[in-house]
Order: structure tokens, then sequence, then C-alpha cells
């Protein structure tokens, strides 16, 4: 009878699993993701193909009378120069969200060096290593970063090695906890496993918890990224004009905040937008990925 | 725990002294002669000789580094070419505004997350917690800089209600100046109209910060409540009669407070970053709005000695929140020694 | 052996009390109709293993239900013969600390770190309005000092992490009396606590109910706490009383199987005559998935076709307690030898 059983249970394929984990999320679940997902969708199209959701040129001046609100031919109206904003804001996703994602990635990057270095090598080099992760988390970030912009010139380039040089520390401490983590395990696991051997042990269980990990983090990171990102532009690093970056957006239209309230309201709502579609998405997602949900994880 | 407050200041004196190496090192960055860039444009060439000297240019880096340092330390900043004052003395005259702003929206932020948070952990109920979390994903997206636009659209431009920005309205003239900040100051001199303004025109800068950061803070606390409240002492508190608001305040706050006052001064950090940008759209004169107009201008003398000042605030509410741990919870302190 | 000053005036009168898990219908029912009366100067015992429903029954009597998780839905309780079943939380606020008093399992998580036992010990005092913080400071001293703490005024300024675990116990009861409470339920006072702990602290208990005539009820899994101190005994199992006598009683002459059982599994050869109860074959089950019957049954030596059936009530048997038994109630349960009067040893 068991022996049944046991043969019943391994022919599930993994295209079950996925429709098995979908209806065994909740509906809260689902519903983050499918919200966040489609957000997150519409800001990439946006990034990469900006002409599929707008056909207007956002340098293009006068195309409308200037300083319109919204209506049905300009969507989000136009700006003091007469420029479709809202093709402006979509055109604005490719600096806004490239840079974000470029400084999270090299921030992950150089974080990952720097955590599994210290965690698996421990001893001094851990000591140190850590010493200094420390320094940088306990200094304003966001002060930093911004003079070390402001020394580096105005422009994209300039913002994001300025917040990357910022960002790393973070992913240090997280993959050296992770590392860390593994170590333990490992030496948990494999006392009961007897021969199992610590590649598979490795796989099964510490892969899914470290992508739990990260999809928290990063998911969460690509927000922040992109506030900062942002304020920086606001301050007037970051990109330069014609780009409509979205924070440097808000700064021009700022002073137009009696007269055309649209122009400072919707780079900020774009902002708003990314960030929670994207924790939604990551959050939703949290419960798929079943290291996440060995973590304890409890809607 | 004597020894645990000697080594927390160390450590924050050897923080403070890697940021003015890292100003050094922005210094030399800046494309330059970095005598000519402290002096600021428009400088007199006598004036910039004087720097030139002082700086130690023609000495190798490390004595040129020494030297620096001893000029931070007496405070020669520079020159700022947008204001044409020392860096010093602008700093004093901007300084006031910004204490001002920031110590007024921390303690209102404290006392509401706070507050907020451990009342929404006493009341159970699926909607409150559905409520916080969304609340919480949605604050933290948005920008401190958008929440003040958008405050400003709906009290000034639309409703009227409320004053664009600035400290006072520009017919307005300041009370006498004795610790610089209007609201102390008007105050102190009985001027009461003068004060109604200058709280009319600290709503919308302080209700942005509040707004922009609360939802973390109330989650923060409201989770810490909600573990606290699962602790058996709690179950031996009740036991002896002990209700309600004794309970939360002497029994739970104390322990629940401890990793709270972490994200706190977290988010203390985060408000230096952001007084920049929150100054910027209130037109609010203080450091920030000096930061502003300096980057606008890439008046580097400033920005520079602006980092090294926030950074300076901000080690040192670090160290006083390290030394704040051990008499929050009596447990650290015997372990310090 | 104490227990014996027992007057005649119920303190401590619980009538069919009932409490469920998971709403006010659900089945499961920690607390299945538990009656019992402690008089003033008199122990009862709860005994029964982990799961019975004992340390439930003592927090519905205190109104200490975790909320949401569990609620009394049926049943009357009553101290000093005002009913207390009832009343609200905040009625129920004035009546802990003060009338009745409730002793928690764990010392070491039962007292709040980051408050001085200073401050604990007298809060009944002051939170209840009974006195100036002078007379509580003083009462709780005096408490301190009595409960066998060395040094009460250095301990009233210390917390609770400096404190070892038998110490902690000690001031727990110092503050569950400072009330002058008429009732004291004390939870697993001897668990957490070496050996020589335990007998100074049920001595103390002992010494305290002469003095005061404090009504003590007892709950334990400590079989040999049971025989110093109780003069009653109440044996709990899946939420009801299965037998309930004298300690005398149902110690030389147990009335039903599980009690047998629970005295034979005593561990005999341990060192020390303070032993617990386990080691029965099986295990107490889950309050989701009662047999139909007797919930003992599927354990019982002694188990007939009707015990499967139907429900035993407590009914008087040859001895003079009751037992919930069928077996039992017909006489027919076999004589019981035990190989040593637990009651004869220190």
């Amino acid at each position: 009878m068991d022996v049944e059983l046991a043969v019943a249970d391994r022919s599930e394929t993994s295209q079950t699993t996925f429709r098995r984990s979908w209806s065994r999320s909740t509906r809260s679940r689902q519903v983050f993701i499918i919200t966040g997902g489609l957000i997150v969708a519409v800001f990439l199209v946006a990034a990469i193909a900006p002409g599929l959701l707008t056909s207007h040129n956002p340098n293009a001046l006068y195309v409308g009378p200037p300083s319109a609100g919204p209506s049905a031919q300009h969507l989000l109206g136009t700006d003091e120069l007469g420029r479709d904003f809202y093709a402006r804001v979509v055109y604005g996703a490719r600096p806004s969200l490239l840079m974000s994602v470029i400084i999270v990635a090299i921030g992950a990057a150089l974080g990952t060096v720097v955590g599994v270095t210290a965690g698996l090598f421990g001893g001094w080099l851990d000591e140190v290593l850590m010493r200094i992760v420390d320094l940088f988390l306990s200094l304003p970030g966001f002060v930093l970063a911004l003079a070390l912009a402001a020394a580096l010139g105005r422009g994209e380039r300039s913002v994001v090695i300025a917040l990357s040089v910022v960002w790393w520390p973070g992913y240090a401490r997280l993959f050296r906890g992770m590392v860390l983590g593994m170590k333990h395990r490992l030496h948990v696991e494999s006392a009961r496993a007897l021969g199992a051997g610590h590649f598979r042990i490795a796989r099964k269980h510490m892969l899914p918890f470290m992508w739990g990990q990260l999809n928290a983090r990063v998911t969460q990171d690509l927000g922040y990224a992109l506030v900062n990102v942002a304020g920086l532009s606001f301050v007037g690093l970051g990109a330069q004009p014609p780009a409509s970056e979205w924070g440097s957006l808000l700064q021009s239209g700022l002073q137009y905040v009696a007269t055309a309230w649209w122009l400072t309201l919707f780079p900020g709502l774009a902002i708003t937008l990314w960030t929670v579609g994207i924790a939604m998405l990551g959050d939703g997602l949290s419960g798929f990925i079943r290291g996440e949900r060995e973590a304890g994880e409890r809607d | 725990m004597l020894r645990y407050a000697f080594q927390r200041l160390i450590w924050a004196i050897f923080l403070m002294w890697l940021v003015t190496l890292f100003t050094f090192i922005l210094l030399h960055l800046i494309p330059g002669n970095p005598a000519v860039i402290l002096a600021g444009l428009g400088a007199k060439k006598a004036q910039v000789r004087a720097l030139e000297v002082q700086l130690g240019l023609n000495k190798p880096l490390t004595v040129q580094y020494f030297q620096y340092l001893a000029g931070l330390v007496e405070l020669h900043l520079g020159r700022s070419a947008v204001t044409g004052d020392q860096v010093t003395t602008d700093l004093v005259n901007y300084l006031p505004a910004t204490i001002e702003l920031v110590v007024i929206s921390f303690v209102i932020y404290v006392a509401l997350a706070v507050g907020l948070g451990a009342w929404s952990a006493r009341r159970e109920g699926r909607v409150t917690e559905i409520a916080v979390r969304v609340s919480a994903i949605v604050g933290s997206g948005m920008p401190v800089f958008w929440v003040g636009a958008v405050l400003q659209l709906v009290f000034f431009a639309r409703l009227g209600w409320l004053p664009q920005g600035g400290q006072l309205a520009i017919t307005a003239s300041a009370p006498p100046k004795i610790t610089g900040m209007i609201l102390v100051d008007s105050a102190l001199d009985g001027q009461w109209s003068t004060f109604l303004q200058a709280v009319q025109h600290l709503v919308l800068p302080v209700a942005t910060i509040v707004l922009a950061m609360l939802a973390v803070g109330l989650r923060s606390t409201r989770a810490s409540v909600l573990q606290e409240l699962r602790r058996p002492y709690v179950r031996t508190a009740e036991a002896k009669g002990v209700r309600g608001l004794r309970l939360t305040v002497v029994h739970i706050m104390k322990n629940a407070l401890n990793p709270v006052i972490s994200t706190l001064s977290l988010q203390f950090g985060y408000l230096l970053g952001w007084v920049a940008l929150v100054e910027t759209v209130f037109n609010w004169p203080g450091i920030g709005l000096y930061l502003y107009n300096s980057i606008q201008n890439l008046d580097y003398a400033p920005i520079l000695s602006i980092t090294v000042l926030i950074s300076g605030v901000f080690i040192v509410v670090n160290l006083i929140t390290d030394l704040v741990y051990p008499l929050l919870n009596p447990r650290l302190r015997d372990r310090q020694g | 052996m104490t227990g014996t000053n027992a007057d005649c005036r119920p303190v401590l009168e619980v009538e069919d009390l009932r409490t469920a898990i998971g709403g006010k219908d659900s089945r499961r029912l920690p607390v299945n109709g538990v009656s019992f009366t402690v008089s003033a100067g008199e122990t009862v015992a709860v005994v029964g293993e982990s799961g019975s429903g004992k340390t439930m029954t003592a927090l519905s009597v205190m109104g200490l239900l975790p909320k949401g998780v569990a609620q009394v839905v049926g049943g009357r309780v009553a101290v000093s013969g005002r009913v207390i079943s009832g009343l609200s939380d905040r009625e129920m606020q004035s009546v802990r600390g003060v009338d009745i008093a409730y002793m928690p399992q764990d010392p070491v998580s039962s007292l709040n770190p980051a408050l001085t036992i200073g401050l604990q010990v007298t809060e009944p005092i002051l939170v209840h309005r009974k006195g100036t913080r002078q007379q509580a400071e003083k009462g709780a001293l005096d408490l301190l000092g009595k409960v066998g703490i060395p040094d009460p005024r250095r301990a009233m300024h210390a917390y609770p992490h400096q404190l070892s675990g038998g110490m902690r116990q000690r001031v727990l009861l110092a503050m569950c009396l400072i009330g002058q409470p008429s009732v004291l339920i004390a939870d697993e006072p001897t668990t957490a606590v070496d050996v020589t702990t335990q007998e100074q602290i049920i001595d103390l208990l002992a010494s305290i109910q002469t003095e005061s005539h404090l009504a003590i009820l007892l709950i334990t899994h400590d079989l040999g706490v049971v025989a110093r101190i109780a003069s009653t005994v109440l044996v709990m199992y899946a939420g009801r009383v299965v037998e309930h006598g004298s300690a005398e009683q149902v110690f030389s002459e147990p009335m039903h199987p599980y009690t047998r059982g629970l005295l034979q599994s005593v561990d005999f050869d341990s060192v020390t005559p303070r032993t617990r109860l386990f080691a029965l074959d099986g295990a107490p089950p889950q309050l989701g998935d009662l047999p139909t019957g007797c919930s003992f049954s599927p354990r019982c030596q002694y188990a007939e076709p009707v015990c499967r059936k139907t429900v035993p009530e407590l009914a008087a048997t040859t001895g003079t307690g009751l037992s919930a038994c069928h077996v039992a109630a017909r006489g027919e349960l076999p004589p019981w030898t035990s190989t040593q009067d637990l009651r004869s040893g220190t």
C-alpha cells in the first residue's frame, strides 16, 4: 500500500507543482502578485519600449498649449514648454529605473563577493571586512552619496557610482549571514543525512532559503534605490535635462505647484507606484519560494 | 558599563575621522585647485594664496591631510561663492532653522509612531493588521519630497489654508535673535502673533517629515509590542490585577522599545539626509536649502562642510542611542561590565 | 501533614466549568465539566499529564485565557461566596491579586526583566490601592524575608536576571501573597527548581497555609508534592475530572485505572521520593479527536465494551471518593496493591 503512494508522489511533474503552489497560496498573496506584477510589467515596458505606451515625443516642444491640465489629447497635461507630460513621465522610466537597477546590481555583486568571502573564510578576514561594513552602515548614506555625486560631477554616472558605494555594505551583511547560516545548517543536515552528499543538501535546503532572503531584499531595494536616485536628481545631480528622470521632473514642477499641479503629482506618483508595485510582487512571491515558507512565513 | 561607553566613544571618534578623510578625498577628486575650490568662485587672489598655504598644497598628500584636518577643527571651512561669506558664518545663520524643523518633527514623529503603534497593537483585529501592513508598504514608497509637494498642493494651492513655504511671511519681520529659532525667539519676546505665524509655517514641513516616516516607525512599534504581549510576564502582571495603561506603559513598553529604538535612530539618519529635500520644497532657510543652493551652483566648500556636519550629528546621535540601550535593558548593563 | 486545618467554609467553588478552544461552539473542550471546592486552610491538588487541562482550569478560574483563542463557555466560579465567572475583564482585574492569586509556572520568564523585584512585588498593593508605597515596600521586605530570600533589601533593587531560579520562584510566591488573597493557585511550583528548593517551597506553602488559612489549589504533575501537602486530589484526563477524593484514599486505594496507571509509573528507583508521573503507554488524546465513550479507554487495561460507548460520569465507588469509570462504579475494579506508599516517604 505504501509503495503505491510513494510511486504516485514521484510522478508529479514540475508543471503541477507550480499550479499546486499557486492554489495553496492565500488570496492576499495572489492579489499581491497579480497587482504587483502588472505594475512592474507596465513600468518595465515604459523603460524598455516607451514608444509602445505613447506616440508623443517627450522632447518635442509646444505640441500643445503650455501648462495645460490633463485632457484627452494629453493624458497628463503639458509642461511649461508645451511638452506632452505623459510622454515625459513614460520616457522618464528608463533613466530612473535603469539607474536603480544598476545600483542594486552593483551593490549586490560587490556585496556578495565581500559577504561570501567573509562568511566562508572567517577569522580575521571576516573581522576586518565586517568592521568595514559596519563603518559604512554607521554613516548617513544619502548624505555621503550626495557629496560624492556632487564631487564627481553632474550626470547619471556619478549618481550610480555614488549610490553603489553606499549600497553594497547592506548586501555584504546579508550574504555573510546567509553563508554562515548555510554553514551551520550544513553541519546539522549532514549529521542527519549521513552520506546524502553536501551538494544535494545545499541544493535542496540552502538555495531556496537564499532565494527567499534575496527576493525580499532585492524587491525592497529596487524601490529604495529609485527613491534615492530620484532624491539626488531632485537636488540637481543625476540625469540632466532634457532627460525626464522623475526626480528632476518633480523639482522643475515645484515652482508650478499652484498653477500646474500635474507637474508635481505624477512624477512622484510614478516613483511611489513602482516602489509599491515591486514590494507587492516581492511580498506575494515570497509565498512561492519554499525557503521563505520554511522560515516560518505567516500571512 | 563604563568600558562599553568608552568603546563606543572611540568608535564614534574613529568614524568622525573617517568622514574627514572622505571629504578630503572628495576635495581632491573635484577637478581644479583645492584652494580655488574652497575659496569659492570670485575670490581674490590673496584669499586663494592664503588658502593654498593653509592647505599646504605643495607638500605631500599626508601632510596636506593633516593641515586640512587642522583647518576643519579651527573651522576654516572656506568661502561660499553663492553667499560670499565664510561657510562658517553661513552655517551659523542657517543652522537654527534646521534644528527647529528637525527637533519638532522628530519629537512629534516619535510620539505618534510609538503611541499609535502601541495602541494599534493592543487593539486586536485583522483590519488593523492589514491597514498597518498596507500603509507600511505605501508609506515607505513615497519619496519625502513628493509628500511635501502633495501637501503643498492640497493645503496651499487648493485649499489655501497654509502658506507655501518659508518660516514667516515675506512681509513679516523676524523677532530679535536670541537662539535663531523663530519659534523660540518669538515666544521669548512675547510676540505671539509672530509665534502663531511661525507655527503656521511649520505645519506643512513637519507634517511632511512625520508622514514620510510614520509608516515604518508605527509598524516597528506595533510588531515589537505584539511580540511582547505574548511573553509570560504579561500574564503574571495581569494575574496581579495590572491592566490597561499601566500594563502597556510600565510593563510592556520598557521591553518593547528596545528594538524600536534602533529603528528610530536609523530613521533619524534618514531624516538628516532628507531635510535637504524638505527644505527645498518649502523654501525653509536651513542647512538643507543651503546645501541645495550650493549644489545648484557647484559651490563645493559648503557641500563638503555640510557633509561633515551632518555626518557628525549622525554619529553623535548614534552614540547617544548606543549609550541609552543599557539603560532600558538591565541585562545589558551587567554584561557590559 | 497539612490540609487538615480545613474548616468547612469553601473559599473557592468551581461548578461544572467548561472552556472551549477556537470559538464558542467548538467541541474542543480542554476544561469539560470540572467541579471542586477548596476551603480555607485546605490544599486541593489537581494532577494529570501535560495537556490534561490543569493549567487551562486555573486560567479559566482567573479569567486569564488568551483572548480570541479560548473562552469559558459554561459553569460557575465563586470566591468567598462572590460569583466571578460572569465578570467583565475590568471587574476581574479588581479581584485578581487580592482575592485570588495565581502563581505561574515558569519563574524564569514570568517576571518582567525590565522591572525591579521591588516594583513587581509591591505592585498588587499599589495597583489595588491597598496601602501607601511605604507600606507596600515594608510588606514586600517582610514577605521576601519570609519566603526565604537572603538580604531582602538588596533583592528589592535587583532585577530578575540577577536571581537564581529558586529565588525567582520565591519572589513569585511573595508577589502572590502580598495582596493577602484567600485563594492561591500554584501552577507547578516545583517543576522549575532543584530538589532542595522544592522541599523549601513546599514547607513554605505549608507554613503559610497554617498561619493564614490560605486555600491552595495546587496544580502539579509531581505526585510526591501532592502526597506531602494536599488533602484532596483531583485527577484530570482530557479535560475531565476522572477521580476526586481525599489524598489518603487516592493514594491507598485509587479508584480509576488512569490514577492507578499514574501511581504505577512512579519511578521507585529514583534517588529521591519526589518523582514525576509519566511512562504510561500511549499518549493523551488530541482534544479534537476524542474517542467515543471514555476518553481513557484506548489505554485502559480494564476497558469493556460499555466504556467505548458511554462517557462515564463521576460516581461513588467502594472507596470514599468519586471516580468516572464504569468498572469502578460497579465495584468491579480489582483491589489495589502498591509496592510503596508514597505518603510515607519524606
